[in-house]
């Protein structure tokens, strides 16, 4: 065996080998949401004599954070057809919609933020917000974490071109983007709906 | 040169035992003149529960002894010394297999229904049924002493309780600050005391005598002198002594409150003469803006059940 | 007024001594092993061979270094604590502030459990669990270095509070809330107990993550499920709880953290928060953590019962059925930690009988163990005096546990010595004594020499006895009605001769652990006797026998075939060696900094939070991102070692088999 096919048969192994961890990460970081759900159940009705969900939310805005996270969620699986059909141009294209995408709904969900803090509704004021902010907020933590993972693999993208390595990066950032979008549809219903109504 | 003495098994058994039997002889020496307050119950929760400790360490030997016989069995005749004819590397046995499956399984299962019963029956929150009046004191962790105060008497006592016996005490209990635990072990178990709720426990002490009371949970540095005296008195002593508790000059209030529940170590036991109406609800609900059902404590007891099951999705 | 009623008490002036001779040991230990490295040249030595190494038998010996050190920060404060509790009686206020006592059993929980049990469970999975499935490495090397050196950052973090700040939090080791609010304990001392265990835990997570992958991935050919070692089931079976139970404990200690840091509300008093749900969540992660803890001490005794008795083991299948029944119900029991909360009796009564149900499992296993010995040929080596002495001390302390599971017995024992006897009997009678078999029975495959076998010896009777004389007389305290967490008591209870009984246990376990210590040093000086030169001294079973001592970088020259349970022990009864084969080129990663440097920034950013300084915290955050896109980009990964190179080392074994 050459030297280099040595190489490739090992980097073969590693891709199923780090699919299958990053799928039990993902269930361990379903644990999480799972926790942080949880929380905000037992704590939604906690106001402290502060507003409700109800009082707070506006469901068009939420609606339109929504579409676009599941926009960016459908452009990451184009990102990752075009890298398996090796056609680079079309996944940087992907890629970059699904970062302006991504950046977008976290600058529209910083502004619901920001809104909140200003109309004296912080995470300070009750239990339920103290919840809200930690649950919505874990998921912003996760996009940020994501664009910055995003960036770095377009940047590995620019220098090294497609390669056995970075079709496995561009899977794994594809599955746990759609991950965020899973949990999302959790926040827009149990947070956003079910405070609404 | 002096002969070596030769280590075998046996003799490592033997001095491990007389060891041991030695050990447990000091432990009665030191032991034999003070009370086991779980072991000498004044009262009939804590008499059930003593029956039930010692139901389930009845239940309990019955796998230990033939355990340990078992091993000690093994242990001296299959030893690589011995040379055992029985030698058998493969050795399974299905049947074995299943029967260590059922013994455990058996004893777990007549436990399991007395548990049931029992925990039903022995329930903290149930009030305890007796032709007698129900007396009822309001208990209060705070750092670091207890305050209990008798409503149907308008007084209040701090690190000391003073009740009638054969009357069935009905205890409500908050906290005003860190969770603690109020504990009577000669009278019955304990259940926390936690700020913004209410928990219940019914003791009933059925002889006279003083009993010592604990708060069983950390809260903090004055909390090893969490610890009062619980006289139990006949109905009569304890009327003379309600009556004329309430001559005492001291009164607490909502408003003289917080002067109580500033931070404070070993306190010596003293009584509020006067104690405001309400105080206790005030003191369950000061953290509580939203809608609470004061009349139902098991309304906060039942929000952690939904919690619970909600957990375990 | 009422305050004037109140007497304060006076802190012993002994408290500050004891503070600066922590201090001073930890800074002294500190600097000598800094002086050390740099006289004896050894600081590059250390940094290329041990500190960088992904391969998973070093990182199993540092977890293991790390682990002895915090054993005796530990056991230090276990004498604190046992000269407190037999001299504050009546009139005489102990050594030590009541503050100081709290922090002091506070520190010793959180290290025993997080840096001592979890640091030797983790030394002696990496260690093993490779080579026992005939792997090279486990699944991610890199991850594997990662975790190591978050778990020495949490062991790190917590020994600078002592320095820094000279607090740590005195609520107990779970840390209750409202007590651990800022409202209650403003200092430091809780963000320290947060942030060290946050960090190991993340540590100890991504390990769990690591393994699972590794045994579903990287068994050798032919090793199915039910071939698999009893150990290594109980590994994938403790990592499953890791993998599913530490992602509460990390949102849990999130939690807490933004309620002291940016004053949510969510077990604080006011503002609505609930602190019963804190309790809820932390046992929902503590209940599976002492499965996590036994597991593995389990799957050790599995293999050291057959090889110590040269039989196969009994009951194999039950066995592997029993970790999984175990495995699920220590998801269901939590609530048997808290039963005095005021539960109704339905939930306590479901919790009860879940917790007695955990019993039929673990009874059949210790049945199953005793069978492996029935008819067989024992020989009592060091690791089988462990066991013997697991049996005793288990068995009592399981059956303490089944009275404590009974909701209304629980009443009255929660929170007393009888408690802490019962989970101290269990864990260190059943788990540590199970490291310490495993570590006696695995150190010459690691070390490639043998221990003193008499010294072994002595050490475990020693311990056995320590452990029966130190928690006999806590049982029986707990049924005078003594509660935990005391650091005064009236003398009238009569409760201080027992405490001076079972300080005197103490120092049984402290001679125990001193002949350990010598045990070690005496057989690192005499190595040269006591080579193991045929790298399965114990006549073992398993694969890992059948590689040299100490275990070539590769574990493996020629990844072997498996088709029996005891695949080592069939190959030798089928007359040991194979044929020659030729061997192949090998590729195996390269050493990286990756791990200490992301842990490093972890470290950093937990102490800027600690005392509130953002500029460091930014600077850890960059230091994090920076890190990880080096990483990224860097191609130069692994490292293939030649054919010949491999023929070579294998040629040097001597009278090695298969």
């Amino acid at each position: 065996m050459t030297k280099i096919s040595m190489l490739q048969n090992e980097i073969q192994k590693e891709t199923e080998t780090s699919l299958l961890g990053f799928w039990i990460y993902m269930m361990t970081d379903c644990i999480v949401f799972a926790s942080l759900f949880a929380v905000f159940i037992v704590l939604r009705n906690n106001t402290a004599g502060g507003k409700a969900g109800s009082d707070l939310f506006s469901l068009s805005f939420i609606l339109t954070e929504t579409i676009i996270l599941l926009t960016s969620s459908f452009t990451s699986g184009l990102a990752l057809l075009a890298a398996q059909r090796s056609h680079l141009k079309q996944t940087v294209i992907w890629l970059c919609t699904t970062g302006l995408l991504g950046t977008s709904f976290l600058i529209l969900e910083l502004h619901e933020f920001t809104k909140l803090d200003h109309s004296g509704n912080s995470w300070r004021g009750s239990a339920f917000l103290s919840s809200y902010f930690t649950l919505v907020g874990t998921h912003g933590l996760h996009i940020t974490i994501g664009l910055l993972w995003l960036f770095a693999t377009l940047g590995y993208l620019y220098k090294k071109g497609l390669n056995e390595v970075s079709v496995r990066r561009i899977t794994m950032f594809s599955i746990f983007w759609h991950f965020l979008d899973i949990v999302w549809i959790f926040i827009f219903s149990v947070v956003y709906l079910l405070g609404v109504i | 040169m002096a002969k070596r003495i030769k280590i075998t098994p046996s003799k490592i058994f033997i001095l491990a035992l007389s060891l041991f039997l030695l050990f447990c002889f000091i432990l009665f020496l030191l032991v034999r003149h003070h009370t086991f307050a779980v072991l000498s119950p004044a009262g009939q929760i804590a008499q059930s529960e003593l029956n039930l400790m010692k139901f389930a360490a009845l239940l309990s030997l019955i796998v230990i002894i033939p355990v340990f016989g078992i091993l000690f069995y093994i242990i001296f005749t299959f030893r690589e010394s011995k040379k055992s004819k029985k030698y058998a590397p493969e050795y399974s046995n299905v049947l074995l297999e299943l029967v260590w499956w059922a013994i455990p399984l058996g004893i777990i299962t007549i436990l399991s229904i007395v548990t049931w019963n029992q925990t039903h029956q022995l329930d903290p929150f149930k009030s305890l049924s007796s032709n007698q009046t129900h007396v009822r004191i309001q208990a209060v962790a705070m750092n670091w002493k207890w305050l209990f105060i008798y409503p149907d008497y308008g007084i209040a006592t701090v690190n000391e309780l003073t009740i009638p016996t054969d009357h069935p005490i009905d205890f409500s209990i908050t906290s005003e600050g860190p969770m603690n635990s109020l504990w009577i072990p000669q009278l019955g178990g304990q259940i926390y005391a936690m700020a913004g709720m209410n928990t219940e426990l019914h003791l009933i002490a059925s002889k006279t005598g003083i009993y010592r009371g604990v708060s069983a949970n950390i809260s903090g540095s004055g909390f090893a002198g969490m610890h009062f005296n619980v006289s139990a008195v006949n109905t009569q002593t304890f009327s003379r002594w309600a009556s004329s508790m309430t001559s005492q000059p001291q009164t607490l209030t909502k408003g003289t409150l917080h002067q109580l529940a500033e931070p404070s170590e070993n306190v010596e036991p003293f009584v509020f003469g006067t104690v405001e109406n309400g105080l206790y609800d005030t003191i369950v609900n000061q953290y509580m803006p939203f809608q609470l059902d004061p009349d139902n404590g098991k309304t906060n007891a039942m929000s952690m059940h939904s919690m619970s099951s909600m957990e375990g999705m | 007024m009422i305050i004037s009623l109140f007497s304060s008490t006076s802190v012993p002036s002994t408290d500050r001594l004891v503070l600066f001779f922590g201090q001073a040991m930890v800074v002294g230990a500190a600097l000598l092993i800094a002086l050390a490295l740099v006289y004896f040249k050894k600081v590059g030595w250390l940094w290329k061979n041990w500190l960088t190494s992904l391969d998973h038998k070093k990182i199993g010996i540092m977890y293991l270094v790390v682990a002895g050190v915090m054993l005796l920060r530990g056991l230090a404060d276990t004498v604190l604590l046992r000269f407190q509790q037999a001299t504050s009686v009546g009139a005489s206020q102990g050594i030590i502030s009541s503050n100081h006592y709290q922090q002091i059993f506070t520190a010793h929980g959180t290290m025993m459990i997080f840096f001592v049990a979890m640091g030797l469970v983790f030394g002696i999975i990496n260690l093993i669990l490779p080579l026992q499935i005939g792997s090279r490495d486990v699944a991610f090397p890199l991850l594997n270095n990662l975790s190591f050196w978050m778990y020495a950052a949490g062991a790190i973090l917590i020994n600078l509070s002592l320095v820094f700040g000279g607090e740590f939090a005195a609520t107990g080791w779970l840390a209750y809330p409202p007590l651990s609010e800022l409202q209650f304990s403003p200092g430091v001392g809780v963000d320290y107990w947060i942030w060290s265990i946050q960090i190991a835990g993340i540590g100890t997570l991504l390990s769990g993550i690591n393994f699972i992958t590794t045994i579903l991935t990287k068994r050798a050919p032919g090793m199915s499920m039910m071939k698999m070692p009893v150990f290594v089931w109980s590994v994938l079976a403790a990592m499953t709880l890791v993998a599913a139970a530490f992602p509460i404990l990390t949102v849990t200690l999130v939690l807490l953290t933004l309620d002291r840091t940016i004053g949510t509300h969510f077990f604080t008093t006011a503002g609505g928060g609930n602190a019963m749900m804190y309790v809820n969540l932390i046992w929902a992660w503590g209940h599976p953590e002492v499965y996590i803890l036994i597991l593995p001490a389990f799957g050790i005794y599995s293999e050291i019962v057959a090889t110590f008795s040269r039989k196969r083991l009994f009951g194999y299948t039950s066995m592997v059925y029993a970790i999984l029944a175990i495995t699920g119900l220590s998801f269901v029991v939590w609530l048997h930690h808290f039963f005095t909360m005021g539960a109704g009796a339905n939930v306590n009564a479901f919790f009860g009988i879940m917790t007695m149900v955990i019993a039929i499992p673990t009874g059949l296993k210790v049945f199953n163990w005793l069978f492996t010995m029935y008819r067989g040929r024992i020989n009592f080596a060091s690791p089988m005096i462990w066991f013997i002495g697991f049996v005793i001390t288990f068995s009592i302390g399981g059956a303490a546990g089944v009275m404590l599971g009974v909701p209304p017995i629980d009443f009255q024992l929660h929170n007393t010595l009888f408690l802490v006897a019962h989970f101290h009997t269990m864990i260190i009678g059943g788990a540590l004594f199970g490291y310490f078999a495993g570590i006696a029975y695995w150190f010459p495959k690691v070390f490639g020499f043998k221990l003193d076998e008499k010294l072994g010896k002595i050490a475990a009777y020693l311990w056995i006895a320590g452990l029966i004389c130190a928690f006999t007389p806590l049982y029986i305290l707990g049924l005078m009605g003594a509660t935990r967490r005391l650091d005064h008591y009236d003398a009238s209870l009569g409760w201080q001769g027992l405490f001076i009984v079972a300080g005197v246990g103490v120092v049984i376990i402290l001679a125990g652990v001193a002949v350990q210590f010598m045990m070690f040093y005496l057989a690192i000086k005499n190595r040269k006797k006591n080579l193991d030169t045929t790298g399965d001294p114990w006549n073992g079973r398993t694969l890992e026998w059948s590689t040299t001592s100490p275990a070539p970088v590769y574990n493996f020259a020629i990844i072997p075939t498996v088709s029996d349970r005891d695949e080592f022990f069939r190959r030798k009864q089928l007359g040991g060696i194979l044929p020659r084969r030729k061997y192949a080129a090998i590729v195996m990663p390269n050493n990286s900094s990756f791990g200490f440097f992301m842990a490093g920034w972890a470290l950093m950013f937990a102490f800027s939070v600690i005392w509130h300084y953002p500029p460091t915290m930014i600077v850890a955050l960059l230091g994090v991102i920076g890190t990880f896109i080096v990483r990224t980009f860097d191609d130069t990964t692994t490292h293939i070692i030649p054919a010949a190179e491999i023929e070579a080392i294998e040629n040097k074994r001597a009278g090695a088999l298969v």
